[in-house]
């Protein structure tokens, strides 16, 4: 008994002594379990203060090479602050180990700041296929929220071509539908097309120059000039019978016919892609009936010629150069075979075609017919046609059309845009058989509209009704800036232009170019209405015409 | 010959480290040769192009750059004078610490005078401020800053008057083998030409957006040796280039025979390109014989040529394993890191050689050769070493170690999201977490990739060939990749 009194003696003096210096309630926990977490309260040069969960307090050193790591990057000593939650793990009762938790956001990053730059490969609704500048393709889906930019304003989505540049921004690492799609403006389409003979290779200033330059203009090999310089850089890529080779080996070359694509670089011009010629040329105007991709090679429609393609393969569409993965049935094209003894590949696929929704992202429409009613924010068109595949397709029926306050509205015969008011309380769609319509001769007037879906992006108005049997789809390029002519008004001439032939099915390629009056047409460009003068040179157009009168003409 | 004076100057400074910073802040070009840049005060875009001379006075704390323009407009149909004479003082404070340094930048002197047709506009008042915040990281600089400024105009002495108002900013980075700045400044135009408050039709307002360039690149390009009987077959030249590039983006006034139209607007773009001539340099031949047909011989003949790699002229041994003392050695030598400070030590180590040695890493002694690249990259912070001081000199090299010291040379591990995130590849938890972040900006910034298992294989030990091949992708990404993102992927968008 006296022993047993001892021993509580001793541990109550043990006790009182522990706590009345302030000190740590003993557990000797960390010690057998090899490892302490809580806050930490102090640190020094060679120890810091503990405190675990349950209150208990520690004072430990460090072992010669302790690791200190926060969020679980190294770090020294210092970067700890008192207060922070740590976690330590102990050899031989000192600190080998010590991590502390700070992070309240795991994997955050700042919005936007993933960034992935590509070349759009495949569109598809809400999904594109991107061909990373890092390497690899990955497909990327649009939400809702996603904001395209192209020139510093928000676009819709239906102006994004199969071989755009594009620069995706994510809000998150782990995602992939990014918040901003930032798409390149003029910059990617091509300057020209030129075929000519190698005459010079300058491999340290990057230049090479040709002799006999010819430019395809309208469906033909033009004169150009006698000699022409162009840049040449790490980017641009040249080949011959599908196989890539090193400006080093050019010089072998010299003498040789090219195929040159080449860009804008601020005012220079700028190799893209280049084919050497291996045999003999021979060109065709032709429709690619079939793909054999198994072959790699493609039939065409008229001449039932097959033709082989390859990873150099110039194809050109919209203005861009594209893979071969691009190639589809029914493209119209100026195909320039390489050749001999009926075996032949492609050194260039041009296709002239065009539509008015650039990939199945678009919804737009152009509608032309009578306007039977106009309510506040909505239309009824009556005897209607849109155009389908570049015909206009007729129906004999009511079409709900929707306006709002971004709708534009344009009054041909009285020349200007109007407001909604104007266009609601005017005479524009009558009852033609009330006693007020017939006593003020008042009649529906008619109008050729672009649509978003059922959204009117833009409206024409018109008193009389055109002929659409006479109306013509032609696609082409400006080949200047619009003039303000004496006697016909503003027009613009258009080179490389093809018209839609219904009973070929197919662009029929002009030899020519030619004047296109814009006084009584509709032009839109990004869904507003524009006036002539803003019409550029380059300008890729999408026209309705009624012979050399523009009634629609849309900016691509 | 005319011009000869006017360009030795720059020949001279071009002869040297060259960092790129278009010429003022007017969005125009120069290349040895001449000066171009777009002049809007009459209301409509005019190309004015010609003599340029450039004097640049620069010490550690402060720069001053004095430009003189005498130009006439490329149109010879028009008439017309522009002199400029501009000193501009850049105030450098450095935040050691932080390896950052603040750049701040005013207008010493501006005078400029301005003659279109009948006209003259000459400058009364400008005030201008730019700031920029300077990080500088071990392999390369990086940069980005403001600018605001406006200048006041009289025409023809009390005919009217024009005030520019200038918002803008620039981005740019500079290192061994390039250097862009990329400058995006809008300028409006208020132009007030109106006789008592009755218009003539000469009043307008207008936008124009500059968006200028300035780079130099170092490219490696291998020559045939023509000769056959020669005692070797080729090698590497390196090209520095130069070249400037500006769009102009306006929205103005159309000029009409009764003046100035502001209802119908002139909206388009001008673009401008102008390039130096290449200087170039021949580097050592590389005379392997065990890296012919190697599917990393170019790489490794490209590093040779830049004396990366020390030891045997003949053997490479391309596929032992890179030593990490190797690698850091190649890294440092590659990028150019070292040299003012190795010559600064190199004389303070003569002088204090008997009294302290220095210790960096208990594993690497001062007397070591090779103290001087770790020591180097250890205080840029491109190595830590292990928690037990060592270097581990003569350990094998892993992709994780190789990334990670690649990363922090650029200094971009900060950029990696907030800790606690996994990478896209498959292998993720074999990646040891000093090297996350460097993993995950490499792939990032295109780097690394993954294989054809989407496995980043981080703690595999890396060939001699393998991590020289990683050290020719990581120059092209100094050289090309900050080009593009700095100029075309800034311009393009």
């Amino acid at each position: 008994m006296k022993k047993l009194n001892k021993i509580f003696i001793l541990t109550l003096i043990i006790s009182i002594l522990f706590t009345n210096i302030g000190v740590f309630a003993d557990t000797t926990t960390p010690y057998r379990q090899g490892f302490i977490e809580g806050f930490l309260i102090d640190k020094g040069e060679d120890e810091v203060i503990i405190e675990e969960y349950d209150g208990t307090k520690h004072i430990l050193t460090f072992n010669k090479y302790p690791i200190f790591s926060i969020d679980t990057i190294n770090v020294s000593l210092d970067e700890f602050q008192e207060g922070m939650e740590v976690y330590a793990t102990l050899k031989n009762g000192k600190i080998s180990y010590m991590e502390g938790f700070s992070t309240i956001s795991p994997g955050y990053i700042k919005e936007g700041s993933k960034i992935r730059t590509g070349t759009i490969k495949k569109i598809d609704r809400d999904q594109i296929i991107i061909d990373l500048d890092i390497g690899g393709e990955e497909t990327y889906f649009i939400s809702p929220s996603t904001i395209l930019v192209k020139d510093g304003e928000k676009v819709s989505f239906n102006t994004l071509y199969v071989g755009d540049r594009v620069k995706l921004h994510f809000d998150s690492i782990d995602t992939f539908t990014p918040s901003v799609i930032a798409v390149q403006g003029k910059e990617i389409e091509i300057k020209g097309l030129y075929k000519g003979e190698l005459l010079s290779v300058d491999e340290i200033g990057e230049k090479l120059i040709f002799t006999n330059v010819k430019v395809l203009n309208n469906g033909d090999w033009e004169d150009l000039s006698g000699t022409k310089i162009l840049s040449f850089s790490e980017d641009s890529s040249i080949y011959i019978g599908g196989v890539n080779i090193s400006l080093s080996k050019l010089k072998y070359y010299i003498g040789n016919t090219a195929y040159v694509v080449v860009k804008d670089f601020f005012s220079d011009e700028k190799i893209e892609r280049m084919v050497l010629k291996n045999q003999y040329e021979t060109i065709y105007l032709d429709t690619i009936e079939e793909m054999n991709w198994y072959g790699n090679s493609m039939e065409l429609s008229t001449t039932h010629k097959n033709l082989t393609f390859n990873n150099g393969t110039i194809v050109i569409k919209n203005g861009r150069l594209l893979d071969t993965y691009s190639l589809e049935e029914g493209m119209d094209a100026f195909i320039v075979g390489d050749g001999r003894n009926g075996i032949m590949s492609a050194n260039v696929v041009y296709v002239y075609n065009e539509d008015i929704n650039n990939s199945n992202i678009g919804q737009n429409y152009l509608y032309e017919g009578r306007i039977d009613a106009v309510f506040r924010y909505s239309m009824l068109l009556e005897d209607f046609a849109v155009l389908d595949e570049n015909e206009w397709k007729s129906f004999d029926d009511t079409k709900e059309l929707y306006y709002d306050e971004d709708t534009m509205i344009y009054d041909l015969e009285n020349g200007k845009i109007i407001t909604k008011e104007e266009f609601y309380y005017g005479e524009y769609g009558v009852d033609e058989d009330s006693d007020f319509a017939d006593d003020l001769d008042y009649e529906d007037w008619y109008a050729y509209i672009y649509t978003d879906g059922d959204r009117i992006s833009a409206i024409m108005l018109q008193e009389d009704r055109d002929s659409l049997l006479r109306q013509r789809i032609t696609n082409g390029v400006a080949a200047s800036n619009p003039e303000e002519h004496d006697w016909v008004g503003w027009r613009i001439n258009i080179d490389n232009a093809s018209d839609w032939s219904s009973r070929k099915d197919k662009w029929m390629q002009r030899k020519s170019s030619f004047y296109l009056n814009l006084e009584e047409a509709l032009i839109i460009k990004d869904g507003k209405i524009i006036k002539p003068y803003e019409l550029k040179a380059t300008d890729r157009l999408y026209i309705v015409r009624d012979s050399l009168d523009a009634k629609v003409v849309i900016v691509k | 010959m005319k011009k000869l004076p006017w360009i030795l100057g720059f020949i001279i400074i071009f002869n040297q480290i060259v960092f790129a910073t278009p010429p003022e802040f007017s969005g125009g070009i120069n290349n040895e040769y001449e000066y171009k840049e777009v002049v809007f005060l009459s209301g409509e875009p005019i190309v004015f192009k010609g003599e340029f001379k450039e004097t640049v006075k620069e010490d550690e704390e402060e720069k001053k750059v004095t430009y003189r323009f005498t130009l006439e407009p490329e149109d010879s149909t028009i008439d017309g004078r522009l002199t400029r004479s501009v000193t501009i003082v850049t105030t450098y404070t450095p935040k050691t610490d932080k390896g950052q340094t603040i750049a701040d930048t005013v207008v010493d002197k501006y005078t400029e005078t301005i003659r279109i047709e009948d006209d003259t506009y000459r400058l009364e008042d400008i005030q201008f401020s730019q700031s920029n915040i300077i990080d500088n990281r071990p392999a390369s600089d990086f940069y980005s800053g403001n600018i605001k400024a406006r200048k006041y105009y009289s025409i023809n002495n009390d005919e009217g008057t024009v005030i520019i108002d200038i918002t803008g900013g620039d981005v740019g980075y500079e290192n061994f083998w390039g250097s862009t700045e990329t400058q995006k400044i809008d300028y409006i135009y208020k132009v007030d030409r109106s006789e008592d408050g009755e218009d003539n039709n000469l009043s307008w307002e207008g936008t124009v957006q500059v968006q200028v360039s300035d780079s130099t690149t170092k490219t490696l390009k291998y020559s045939d040796n023509e000769a056959n009987f020669s005692s070797f077959n080729g090698g590497y030249t390196r090209i520095s280039n130069r070249e400037m590039v500006s769009t102009y983006s306006y929205n103005l006034p159309t000029k009409t025979d009764e003046g100035l139209d502001t209802s119908i607007r002139n909206k388009d773009s001008i673009s401008l390109k102008l390039s130096m001539n290449p200087n170039i340099e021949r580097l050592i031949v590389p005379k392997f014989r065990d890296t012919v047909g190697h599917w990393a011989q170019s790489d490794i003949e490209k590093l040779y040529s830049l004396d990366v790699f020390e030891g045997s002229e003949t053997f490479f041994i391309p596929d032992t394993y890179m030593t990490r003392m190797d690698f850091v050695k190649a890294v440092v030598k590659a990028c150019n890191i070292r040299v003012e400070e190795e010559e600064t030590t190199n004389r303070t180590s003569r002088r204090s050689k008997e009294e302290v040695e220095e210790i960096i890493f208990v594993d690497v002694a001062s007397s070591d050769p090779d103290f001087q690249y770790v020591k180097d990259a250890y205080n840029k912070n491109i190595i830590t070493g292990d928690a037990d001081y060592k270097f581990r000199p003569d350990g094998k090299l892993t992709r994780a170690e190789a990334i990670t010291i690649l990363i922090r040379a650029l200094g971009f591990e900060n950029k990696a999201p907030a800790p606690g995130y996994q990478t896209s590849y498959d292998d993720d938890e074999e990646i040891p977490n000093w090297a996350r972040d460097a993993i995950y900006m490499a792939t990032e910034i295109g780097i690394v990739g993954g294989d054809e298992y989407n496995r980043i294989n981080a703690n595999k030990i890396m060939t001699r060939a393998e991590a020289s091949a990683m050290i020719v992708r990581f120059l092209n990404f100094l050289e090309k990749d900050l080009q593009k993102d700095y100029r075309e992927n800034i311009i393009y968008y």
